[in-house]
């Protein structure tokens, strides 16, 4: 049996590889995604004040930061028992969105697009953001970087700084928005706009209207066939901040809807002794192991399963991509995982039309941002949408709000089994009798960038059959004890 | 450079020629916070005095209170030391200090692995 590992994985946030076992004939027989850093959150987070924690679970990530910080300010509400006043939800809507707006761009062009722009075999040092410089002129990378700035500055002007933002409290917001403050988002918010209509025309241009890279969107050999998890609107509309969690079968049937602690109902979380993340799975199937199709116990989550999960955009705009996707594919569910970048062009799109709305309402600069605080409940659930999918934020307190144990289920976490799926897929299409060079490797990576990792945060569980071990190397650079 | 929070934040009343005024109550970050008055006076615990303010002080100006991120200013080997000692005195009186919850969360949140407390000799 032949092993050939990927490693460091490359274009994602975090650090993972991939490992791929071949067979005697040099097929693929195995593959696994790993995750390969650790960071213990849950376990530091305890015996915190549950009102640090917002700022604090917000570095987690300096990319994913105002997700954390928006789950945990949810769940900060719960416990304080309060209902924070529409100013404030519209404010803390408004720094998801932005963080969205931006983290969405960045991944398109910087991580996920490069392989498609530069062409999935190109050299690794042109198949970049450099490299998409090149193709399609620094002007233009010039322009979208500068717009999608303005989405960082609105998460600057809300939160007080570009990454880590601190202006939430439980029950509300802390910094009054000045009316000054609003007109600039407003501006701000018209290049974003600008941004979304820009991304979905890219998309469009640079992959559907390439003959190979359309045929991929529509390949069987790059669907990955799982129950969906997205959250909706009282119009069954993408939401982000706030609504209700719906779950589709691979048949695109409801299965299951919750709202905050409910989730218990609905999600397990399975151990594997080689992967320091865990595996989430639908509860009432019960675990089905790392197979995809009818009867799968694993749910995707990010912008393709909110798309699966819904029915469409709350913005025109949004709505009419939505459409021309669906008739695409013929309908729905959509399993292609390349379709999760066509559905993150369209999210941008959609985001900025929300961003606008909520700025374009005069009442944001109302001074009364925040609720009185109610009795402590001990216990506090916050999910919220995150640009990679579902994030849930659960904590336990005692009587005076401080954190006694941690839950956090994020969304690299929840696709971590569509992931391996998603990377075996290729492999096996990509790889024949044992012929394997950089551009196949690299095509097997494009696998796993759809799904948009962030993998610091996704490692949460450190059974103890788990073992290290230590390779000691002298200067020259030689193995000399291994234990 | 070199400068603390509390030498580049608008609400520093010293920064105005005015003396800070000892808090009266320890407060935690649960309530709105005064948009227009040194936190520290107001009771929010902030720890402005012995952070580095090269963030220009973002954080007040977001009306939440400094938590260190910013690390110690020059001369500070241990930044939870002296932000503890720092709080102690200016709230002068033990009661008040009993009031702050988490200790080690607050002073050692960005900084514990350095601290000489848990530092082997």
């Amino acid at each position: 049996m032949r092993e050939i590992k990927i490693e460091p994985i490359t274009r994602l946030e975090g650090h993972g590889k991939i490992t791929i076992f071949l067979d005697e004939n040099g097929n693929v027989e195995e593959v696994f995604f790993q995750v390969v850093e650790f960071m213990g959150y849950e376990k530091f987070l305890q015996g915190m004040p549950i009102e640090e924690v917002p700022r604090t679970a917000s570095t987690i990530c300096g990319v994913c930061r105002a997700v954390h910080y928006t789950a945990a300010t949810k769940a900060s509400d719960e416990i304080f028992s309060v209902e924070p006043p529409p100013v404030a939800k519209k404010l803390r809507e408004l720094l998801l969105l932005a963080h969205h707006i931006e983290d969405h761009t960045e991944i398109l062009y910087a991580l996920g697009l490069p392989d498609f722009i530069c062409g999935p075999t190109a050299p690794p040092q042109e198949r970049n953001l450099i490299g998409v410089a090149k193709k399609v002129g620094k002007e233009t990378v010039k322009e979208i970087l500068k717009k999608r700035f303005s989405a960082a500055r609105i998460v600057e002007i809300l939160g007080g700084k570009p990454v880590h933002p601190v202006s939430t409290l439980p029950g509300g917001w802390a910094k009054t928005l000045t009316e000054e403050e609003r007109q600039e988002i407003l501006k701000l918010a018209d290049d974003c706009l600008e941004l979304g209509k820009i991304t979905v025309e890219f998309f469009k241009e640079v992959v559907l209207k390439n003959p190979e890279y359309r045929s991929w969107l529509k390949n069987e050999h790059f669907n990955v066939v799982t129950n969906y998890l997205g959250t909706v609107d009282e119009n069954m509309k993408v939401a982000y901040y706030d609504g209700t969690q719906r779950i589709v079968s691979p048949e695109g049937k409801e299965v299951a809807r919750f709202r905050g602690k409910e989730y218990l109902n609905y999600i397990a979380e399975k151990t594997l002794p080689w992967s320091y993340s865990k595996f989430p799975f639908l509860k009432q199937v019960g675990w089905k192991g790392l197979v995809d199709g009818a009867g799968t116990s694993l749910c995707s989550v990010g912008p393709l399963a909110r798309f699966n999960a819904s029915e469409g955009y709350s913005t025109p705009l949004a709505q009419k991509e939505y459409e021309e996707m669906v008739e695409f594919y013929g309908g729905k569910p959509v399993y292609n995982i390349f379709a999760y970048h066509w559905a993150r062009a369209i999210e941008i799109l959609n985001q900025a039309e929300m961003v606008k709305k909520i700025a374009e309402d005069p009442s944001i600069t109302s001074p009364e941002t925040t609720a009185p605080l109610g009795k402590v409940s001990g216990e506090g659930v916050g999910i919220i949408e995150a640009p990679r999918g579902t994030l849930i934020h659960h904590f336990i307190t005692d009587e005076n709000a401080i954190v006694k144990d941690v839950n956090m289920i994020v969304p690299t976490t929840f696709n971590n089994g569509s992931i391996n799926i998603a990377v075996k897929k290729a492999a096996k299409f990509f790889i024949k009798n044992g012929e394997v060079n950089e551009g196949i490797l690299n095509q097997i990576e494009m696998a796993h960038r759809p799904f948009d990792l962030c993998l610091a945060c996704a490692t949460h569980s450190y059974p103890s059959q788990h073992s290290f071990t230590f390779e000691v190397y002298n200067h020259r650079g030689e193995l000399v004890k291994k234990f | 450079m070199g400068h603390a929070v509390c030498d580049v934040c608008p609400r520093n009343p010293i920064r105005e020629g005015e003396k800070k005024v000892k808090p009266t109550d320890v407060k935690r970050f649960i309530e709105k916070p005064p948009e227009d008055m040194c936190l520290l006076e107001a009771g929010y615990l902030c720890l402005g005095p012995v952070t580095l303010g090269d963030c220009d002080a973002a954080c007040i100006k977001a009306n939440s209170p400094c938590r260190g991120c910013g690390g110690p200013i020059p001369g500070v080997k241990d930044f939870g030391v002296k932000a503890m000692s720092t709080i102690a005195t200016t709230l002068g009186n033990v009661e008040l200090l009993k009031k702050v919850p988490a200790p080690i969360h607050l002073f050692y949140r960005y900084s514990l692995p350095k601290s000489t407390l848990v530092k082997k000799k």
